[in-house]
């Protein structure tokens, strides 16, 4: 049996997302049809001007639908010596939530993967490096994901902010809060014990 | 049916669902061999910390396709822990293989080698002897072999064409030219000489760039700016 044209085409959209196959988007296209008329009209219109407006914060590459993101426009952190280098802007979101970090950000949206296609003139480094230029930044955090890609990009990255006179850093590796070492596996392990710590009194 | 336990090194891994993976391994029985691996997303899955490159491995594979599913992974040791241009050379030979080698074809000696160069890449040895010789093994074991026969010492240079080996000399062409006494050189496998090393390299990248159709390595891109 064919649905209507317009149901296909609901249907057909839906597809798009993540995760989402044929099964879930028809099951999506039905609840919104039968039982969420008024949520899938605001999905429909937030939707449409998401994707019409929003864009990157031109330094941070952020997703905002301004000039520039919230972060980059709070005072505080204007005059910030610390700039973090994330691959997403859900890595900011995590950082954000600890509290910990009162600096600036710069997200890459991905990571250097020469099998993937993707190369350092995707990660807009001639961003990054315009922001280095100014001078403003002490300090360098590379916190890339604890991957090899990873590790690549934060080399990559390492090299070109060298000239700029900063001191580079890049997050540590370790064991989980609550984790148990028994069944934590080999790499981090000997990641955390190479990277062990004085203690402090 | 006896599981088949081999070693393997992931050669490269891409998303395909939520929850998995289609990994490219590099086996030690089997050539290439592309998997579905299913990872968790649970806390006390740390599959995806087995699934890096470099990373010595023991797989067990299942399935009777070309597809395989992978059935158990295990770590047989460290990981080579490559930086910096090492690291980017092992991107280089990942994308080598990724891009050149056929699905389940065993190379015999591929295996070994490809550990070799990562230990020695590890140990931050001179890069390009170790991307040469692995690119000539890689060659010989796509059935491609040099013909340095038809050197003789009538001519000085030589071009080479693909399928047809060195032709000498006669005509200005846009292409490189190889001097004798480097080729020489290179079939004796003598490379003390800086000179005969860059001429491999421009002899080894023409070979290569031809077997790839023409398009760019990836991985090449990260040496560039230096």
């Amino acid at each position: 049996m064919k649905f209507s044209p317009l149901v296909q085409e609901l249907i057909h959209s839906f597809k798009c997302l993540p995760g989402v196959g044929a099964k879930s988007a028809q099951r999506m296209a039905f609840h919104l049809l039968e039982r969420n008329r008024i949520g899938g009209k605001k999905l429909a219109e937030s939707l449409a001007s998401a994707m019409d407006n929003i864009g990157h914060c031109q330094q941070c590459r952020t997703f905002t639908e301004a000039d520039f993101c919230e972060i980059c426009l709070s005072p505080k952190r204007k005059i910030s010596e610390q700039l973090c280098i994330v691959e997403t802007p859900a890595d900011v979101i995590a950082i954000e939530q600890t509290g910990e970090f009162q600096g600036l950000y710069f997200i890459l949206m991905g990571h250097l993967s020469p099998l993937d296609g993707i190369g350092p003139d995707d990660l807009g480094l001639d961003i990054l490096e315009s922001q280095l230029a100014k001078n403003q930044f002490k300090e360098v955090i590379l916190a890339t994901n604890p991957t090899v890609e990873g590790e690549a990009t934060a080399h990559y990255i390492a090299e070109l902010s060298k000239k700029y006179q900063v001191a580079i850093s890049r997050i540590a590796h370790g064991v989980p809060v609550g984790g148990e070492l028994e069944f934590v596996d080999g790499n981090t392990l000997s990641h955390a014990l190479s990277g062990r710590k004085n203690y402090h009194f | 049916m006896k599981e088949l336990e081999q070693n393997a090194f992931l050669l490269h891994s891409r998303p395909l669902r939520d929850n998995q993976v289609i990994a490219e391994f590099l086996t030690e029985l089997n050539g290439k061999v592309s998997a579905i691996v299913y990872v968790g997303t649970s806390l006390k899955s740390n599959k995806k910390a087995l699934l890096q490159p470099f990373t010595p491995l023991i797989i067990v594979l299942k399935g009777n396709g070309n597809l395989k599913t992978l059935n158990r992974i295990e770590v047989s040791s460290k990981s080579f822990l490559l930086t910096s241009e090492h690291l980017y050379s092992g991107f280089y030979l990942n994308e080598l293989q990724v891009r050149l080698l056929g699905e389940h074809i065993p190379y015999e000696n591929l295996y070994a080698l490809y550990k070799r160069c990562l230990v020695q890449l590890a140990e931050k040895n001179a890069i390009e002897p170790v991307l040469r010789r692995f690119e000539n093994t890689l060659l010989e074991e796509l059935g491609l072999t040099i013909d340095f026969s038809v050197i003789n010492d009538q001519v000085e240079q030589f071009y080479y064409f693909p399928e047809q080996g060195f032709i000498p000399v006669i005509e200005n062409l846009t292409q490189p030219r190889y001097s004798r006494a480097h080729l020489i050189a290179i079939n004796n496998q003598d490379f003390s000489d800086v000179e005969v090393r860059k001429t491999h390299k421009v002899l080894m990248r023409q070979i290569i760039n031809h077997l790839l159709g023409g398009k760019p390595l990836n991985s090449r891109q990260l040496f560039k700016k230096r």
